[in-house]
């Protein structure tokens, strides 16, 4: 059975480990946004074609380059799906300890799962058969869950600061 | 004072720390050498060398950075034999990474490899030894 001091650490650990997969999450989006994006990687190729001599429609560019970016986007999938999963266990611990309602935490893991359930669709847009509409749709909603997302983090780091100048 | 400055650089630490491994791990397992996009191979081999190129200065400004927040960390921090076997560990790393990077050597990669694991493992047990420190921040 686990003490109060040993949840604690466990807990501790789970929260470290949530804030580098955040900001695995983070970067791998950052990255596919800006430096693989669709134009640079068909800039990427379009170099590599004047280098070897090989010759391929624009078309056929765009292809290469989405299925380069499928590849990246899998690890921002796999690590976006494990942050709710992190963040509950992190809830439900700390439920334990304070024997109170964490609203905030709760709120945090709301927003990583919904965040984690509009990207899965998205993910799974073309076995799911989605229409092109309903998927730009869903892009939307991840968007803004990433809005919201970001008010969160500054409002725990404001917390988090307030908390050290006050020596707690 | 320092307590919160020690605070955000471990943030920003963490965010390189995060850069390094999604870098080691796109060029490692999904850009990795065998990784093929087209039928025509010197165009395949040509696509695969500039995106992880790309990669890998990521990965070296990363890890310089990185480096730099751990001895900022050490400055702040008591001088125990674990702290200084790590930021000697870390300074190896770092010259082995750049000497790789510049001359791109068969023993150099394996010497960045193995520094690399030993500093993660020395890092594992700092960690662990300030445990209870952690409970601050749950």
């Amino acid at each position: 059975m686990l003490n109060k001091s040993n949840t604690m650490k466990i807990i501790g650990f789970f929260h470290v480990l949530l804030m580098i997969l955040i900001s695995s999450v983070v970067i791998t989006a950052i990255f596919n946004i800006t430096l693989f994006s669709k134009a640079n990687l068909i800039e990427t190729i379009d170099y590599a074609l004047d280098v070897t001599g090989a010759i391929m429609s624009p078309v056929d560019s765009l292809l290469v380059a989405r299925i380069i970016r499928q590849q990246l986007w899998q690890v921002h999938f796999f690590v976006g799906v494990s942050l709710p999963i992190m963040a509950a266990i992190i809830y439900l611990m700390r439920q334990q300890i304070y024997k109170t309602k964490q609203i905030t935490v709760f709120l945090n893991v709301s927003i990583l799962f919904y965040m984690s359930l509009v990207g899965s669709l998205l993910n799974f847009r073309r076995e799911l058969n989605l229409s092109l509409d309903f998927a730009n749709i869903l892009r939307d909603l991840h968007w803004t869950g990433i809005y919201i997302f970001i008010a969160f983090v500054l409002y725990h780091l404001y917390i988090v600061l307030i908390k050290t100048k006050r020596g707690y | 004072m320092n307590n919160r400055f020690l605070r955000i650089i471990s943030l920003i630490g963490v965010f390189f720390l995060s850069i390094v491994f999604i870098v080691e791990y796109y060029n490692g397992v999904v850009f990795n050498n065998e990784y093929t996009v087209l039928q025509d191979t010197i165009l395949s081999n040509k696509i695969n060398y500039l995106l992880r190129t790309t990669l890998w200065k990521f990965h070296l400004a990363s890890g310089i950075l990185l480096s730099l927040i751990f001895v900022v960390v050490w400055k702040f921090n008591k001088d125990t034999w674990l702290n200084i076997l790590f930021i000697k560990t870390i300074t190896i790393l770092v010259i082995s990474g750049i000497s790789n990077y510049s001359f791109e050597n068969k023993y150099l990669h394996i010497a960045h490899i193995v520094v690399s694991i030993a500093s993660i493992i020395i890092f594992i047990i700092a960690l662990a030894e300030n445990l209870t420190l952690w409970r601050r921040y749950a």
